[in-house]
């Protein structure tokens, strides 16, 4: 009896743990927020958002992935985390270069949940089993660039301020959900996203520092 | 037994040889350039300038550094700059552009002499390349601008800084600059005008205002100004006075005039004139990014400059 009540709550356990996600940093963001009304993040799809989705795959495939699409390029809206930090709790004004790299932020980024999973190649994140050739091609289609540009720019900071740049910027979400078969057999299903940063804006902003 | 063997190697090598021969080498390099405003302030000898271009064979010598025997910038005006490959970044990303695979090629470059003050200007400015084999390319970038600036102004402190957008003529562009300014000396400072590092783009001096309350990155210049309709079109040569007392901030707003062949502005470096002492001084502000987006993109692809060359 002991035996079947651990099963079941290993079992009611794990079921917590199933749609856990799998993400690049973007769901690190302070705010995302959709220009449409209803879009949500893949991290806020509800198990009714799941049971809709996954009946759209009924059919079984001998090999391969069977996957539907639930929001393609929508557009979205962020605020970063704060990009970089000079204070100056001193008596007199300071100089400063600060200098700052944008090459991993104008990107296609990606997030997984269930059993799907993501791997590394170089630099570059992506689905495992070659998801992402499945998918749509005005979804896959990248249209940004991932070059790397480094900024520098002198600042003078006054006594008992801090100088800090904010980003705020544009993306694309598309999400959905995917299963793989092997021999009629689904051994993987999960949800998928893809976020694209199209634009960012950089903002400078000079605070006074608490005294105390 | 013998004579299998060797009679199987002599189909394998045949093969091969037969599947080397039909795999086509491209013909011809395909190389597609969005010309933009390069406006950049030398802050320090690892900045570097990055012409990024669109080609179909990134595995091509044109894009090997080993292969590259001179590289230059010339304009319409016999001008020539020349230039210093750092290196060429080569993008697994790859952009679809009229039934065709593109890859992103990055050129790393340096102006190849140094100087305190000088200041470059190209408004119609070609990267001209020549290689090891006599073969040159020469590609239309845009406008370029580059400031040597060894000076260091402490007459400033820098506050605030953004610069608002919105789409013009259906590009998201900067519309205008907010930044808020200290006057760290024991002088009245007197601003007179603002000007931005690009000869496409100008600050519209006329409505250069002090404002009172911080600008956000949506507003729109005729609300910031408080007028009806302001017209990105139109521009005249202008001169102010806003006066900035000893130790004091002010916050300024100056909007844009889009009067260029180039229709967007994403990253520059901007000058205040101002007089301090009756003497006038200039207040150079290093190039930031106020938009960080691609310049290839499905709105900007009616200005592609699309080239062809023999491979």
């Amino acid at each position: 009896m002991k035996k079947i009540v651990m099963i079941c709550l290993l079992v009611f356990l794990s079921s917590f743990f199933y749609q856990s996600i799998h993400a690049s940093d973007y769901l690190t963001y302070q705010d995302i927020t959709f220009e449409i009304d209803g879009a949500t993040l893949l991290e806020d799809y509800s198990n009714a958002d799941y049971d809709k989705y996954y009946d759209r795959l009924k059919k079984r495939r001998f090999w391969g992935w069977l996957t539907t699409t639930a929001y393609e390029n929508e557009k979205a809206y962020f605020t970063k985390e704060t990009l970089y930090i000079i204070e100056n709790r001193g008596d007199s004004a300071i100089i400063e270069t600060f200098s700052f790299k944008s090459e991993e932020t104008v990107k296609k980024q990606y997030s997984v949940t269930g059993t799907l999973g993501m791997e590394a190649s170089g630099k570059e994140y992506g689905f495992k089993l070659g998801l992402e050739e499945q998918l749509k091609y005005s979804i896959t289609a990248t249209k940004t660039t991932t070059v790397e540009e480094k900024f520098e720019i002198k600042v003078y900071v006054d006594p008992m301020t801090k100088l800090v740049v904010k980003i705020e910027g544009e993306g694309k979400v598309s999400s959905g959900v995917a299963k793989y078969y092997r021999f009629f057999k689904n051994v993987k299903k999960g949800g998928w996203e893809i976020f694209v940063v199209t634009t960012e804006y950089y903002i400078l902003v000079k605070d006074r520092l608490d005294e105390t | 037994m013998k004579l299998k063997i060797i009679t199987g190697i002599i189909i394998f090598l045949s093969i091969s040889l037969s599947v080397l021969l039909f795999i086509e080498e491209e013909e011809v390099i395909k190389i597609i350039v969005s010309p933009k405003i390069y406006s950049i302030m030398k802050s320090s000898d690892t900045e570097k300038i990055k012409i990024t271009v669109l080609v179909n064979d990134s595995n091509s010598y044109y894009f090997n550094k080993e292969y590259i025997s001179n590289i230059n910038l010339s304009s319409t005006n016999d001008d020539l700059i020349p230039l210093i490959v750092d290196n060429i970044d080569k993008s697994n990303d790859y952009y679809p552009y009229k039934n065709d695979i593109y890859y992103y090629i990055t050129f790393n470059l340096d102006v190849a002499f140094q100087s305190d003050y000088y200041h470059i200007e190209l408004k119609e400015a070609y990267l001209n390349i020549s290689y090891s084999n006599a073969k040159e390319i020469k590609l239309f970038i845009g406008e370029f601008n580059y400031h040597f600036n060894e000076f260091e102004n402490v007459d400033f402190s820098i506050n605030n800084l953004l610069c608002t957008h919105a789409e013009v003529n259906g590009i998201d562009t900067t519309t205008g600059l907010f930044l808020s300014l200290g006057n760290l000396t024991n002088n009245n400072i007197t601003i007179n005008s603002i000007d931005l590092g690009t000869k496409n783009v100008f600050a519209n001096n006329f409505y250069l205002r002090e404002v009172f309350s911080e600008v956000s990155l949506s507003s729109f210049p005729n609300n910031i100004l408080n007028i009806d309709y302001y017209d990105f079109d139109k521009y005249s040569d202008y001169e102010t006075s806003i006066l900035l007392r000893k130790n004091n901030e002010i916050m300024l707003y100056v909007p844009f005039s889009y009067i260029g062949e180039i229709p967007y502005l994403h990253r520059f470096y901007i000058k205040v004139n101002y007089t301090i002492n009756s003497n006038e001084e200039v207040f150079i502000l290093d190039d930031f990014p106020y938009i960080n987006t691609s310049n290839y993109k499905i709105e900007l692809e009616g200005d592609y400059v699309y080239y062809e060359f023999e491979n």
